[in-house]
């Protein structure tokens, strides 16, 4: 495979890499930060990548690693500060509005999922958005079969809790 | 599309206990995407994560292309640049070692022949003693007899 090949290929799931980012650093500078950050490793080190079972999956799984990377070395300070006061902002607003429109139904499901932790919040992606099979999640974040189903049962109901407005968030 | 309404419910069980397969979640999906407005409020919340997921199917990057490939240019394109240079150096370290031999061979011709000049002038002078000394014999000759 030549270097145009692998650069079409990151290209092809740049979009995919981005979500899978975001879902966990929220900021979409830092998203695309990370992604880029990722594809110039890629290609630097592209015999590696090579080797790997498919660039995507490669690709993934470093940008799953390199993002929960970015958030730990974050964690302590600002970043927390900010989401909770979007969570505040957000509340306020649902109050004032009791019928629901479609965007503020959404901008809830939103919500739910990045109130997850992050693992949950991961697998969920995979799967519900971008829509892997379970061998490839498995894979991706190094976890055995029943594990990623669990997680991911876990992850659903508790986005449905939180839709629901139900204060069990612990399942 | 008439979907059973036990079959949905069955799905959404499944769905909530992580055992849905691709297809499964894909009918569910689509069947909350086009499910009519009085929706069984029950399942308000999947339509929601539904029409959620869908939404961030579609959310779209388009990144610049990384920088490293800037500079490098295709495999091919090194490889034929770097034979270039290859063919270029060698050929011109070849005519320098033309050049330094053929110098050094007009410089051993000179030393050869001056060397040779030398011999000879030192055999002119050596045929001279060698006269002196027929001639010293033939005196010698003369005498004795």
């Amino acid at each position: 495979m030549n270097h145009y090949k692998v650069i079409d290929e990151l290209q092809s799931i740049q979009s995919r890499l981005y979500r899978v980012a975001r879902r966990i650093l929220v900021s979409h500078e830092e998203s695309q930060d990370c992604v880029q950050d990722v594809m110039v490793k890629i290609l630097e080190r592209q015999e590696i990548a090579e080797q790997a079972k498919s660039i995507e999956a490669y690709a993934i799984t470093m940008v799953k690693n390199q993002s929960m990377d970015r958030l730990k070395s974050k964690q302590a300070g600002f970043l927390r500060i900010e989401e909770s006061r979007l969570e505040d902002v957000v509340s306020a607003e649902d109050e004032l509005d009791e019928t629901f429109s479609s965007t503020q139904r959404l901008r809830k499901v939103d919500e739910a999922v990045q109130h997850l932790p992050e693992k949950q919040r991961l697998v969920w992606q995979l799967r519900d958005v971008e829509g892997y099979d379970f061998e490839e999640i498995e894979s991706i974040m190094d976890m055995n079969a029943s594990a990623v189903r669990v997680t991911l049962s876990r992850a659903r109901k508790a986005i449905r809790t939180q839709i629901l407005g139900k204060d069990e968030n612990e399942s | 599309m008439k979907t059973n309404r036990n079959a949905i419910e069955a799905l959404l069980e499944k769905y909530l206990e992580g055992q849905t397969s691709r297809e499964e979640e894909r009918l569910l999906q689509h069947y909350f995407r086009d499910a009519d407005e009085p929706l069984d409020p029950n399942w308000e919340w999947a339509r929601d994560v539904f029409l959620y997921t869908h939404g961030e199917q579609q959310l779209k990057v388009s990144l610049e292309a990384p920088k490293t490939n800037a500079s490098s240019g295709s495999s091919w394109m090194r490889i034929a640049a770097s034979l270039a240079l290859l063919i270029v150096t060698s050929f011109g370290v070849y005519r320098l070692q033309e050049d330094y031999q053929e110098r050094k061979m007009q410089e051993a011709y000179v030393e050869t022949k001056r060397a040779f000049e030398l011999i000879s002038r030192q055999l002119q002078h050596a045929q001279k003693q060698v006269v002196y000394l027929d001639y010293i014999d033939q005196t010698a000759q003369k005498i004795l007899k």
